[in-house]
């Protein structure tokens, strides 16, 4: 069954990593979010609940079993119906300028972010993902 | 004195992140720990099979991870096996893996004395 997009407590935050202490991580910086954080730990399943839940922002690391993080920012940015969805992509591999420049010209990443990402920033994704659900709202 | 496997820097930071609840820092080495454990296992079977690429994603997942708790020497071991399996040195590999099985005991072994003790009913 296909979940209503609606019915989730926006905004949403879908992280997509292999590594389940990023997942804890992140839910520790944002133990104080309002939304919903989702859970995705392949490039495969995190685009198939993006496309049913239409999350609000996208987290993914770069590298990731089944679908490269950056491959799925594209993928989503070609579907008019997840186009809107802020992808981030993490990275502890592909720092140079060269895959940032790549990473967002040739996939549609919104941001290129270099891991470990600090809580602060983290944070501020989501105050941005809060900002989203509520110019979407209005 | 033995050195730390842990980074108390590092630990501070995250237990700042979770306002001061020593658990989060808890659940978090628990993860670590049982990522590292499959991590490891699937380590070893990728070298038996001479499968480079596993063991790069395999060491590269557990150096993030490693770096995400202050476990800086067992990422170091991690960014080791990677760079080792680009350029197929197995005994590299090898020797590499059995020291991280060693630093990993030893980070296994720091957390849990530093595990907050469960609240008394």
């Amino acid at each position: 069954m296909q979940t209503e997009p609606t019915m989730i407590r926006r905004p949403a935050i879908l992280v997509i990593d292999d590594d389940r202490t990023v997942h804890k991580l992140v839910e520790g910086a944002l133990h104080h979010f309002n939304g919903t954080l989702f859970h995705a730990y392949d490039g495969a399943e995190g685009l198939r609940i993006a496309g049913e839940l239409r999350p609000e922002l996208v987290l993914t690391d770069a590298l990731l079993p089944k679908l490269d993080g950056r491959e799925l920012a594209l993928r989503l940015k070609s579907d008019p119906s997840t186009r809107a969805i802020k992808v981030v992509v993490m990275t502890a591999l592909y720092k140079g300028t060269r895959y940032r420049i790549e990473a967002i010209n040739s996939f549609g990443v919104d941001e290129y972010i270099e891991k470990p990402v600090a809580p602060t920033r983290l944070r501020r994704l989501a105050e941005e993902a809060e900002a989203i659900a509520l110019a979407v709202a209005s | 004195m033995t050195a730390s496997s842990l980074d108390p820097a590092v630990l501070a930071s995250l237990i700042e992140l979770a306002d001061g609840d020593k658990s989060f820092l808890d659940e978090l080495l628990a993860t670590y720990l049982e990522q590292s454990v499959e991590t490891i296992e699937a380590l070893r079977i990728a070298l038996e099979q001479s499968d480079m690429t596993t063991a790069r994603r395999e060491a590269h997942r557990l150096a993030g991870a490693s770096l995400n708790i202050g476990a800086t020497a067992a990422a170091s071991l991690c960014r080791r096996i990677e760079d080792a399996a680009l350029r197929r040195s197995e005994p590299e590999m090898q020797d590499c893996l059995i020291r991280l099985v060693v630093e990993v005991a030893a980070v296994r072994a720091e957390s849990g004395a530093r595990a907050t003790p469960p609240a008394k009913s």
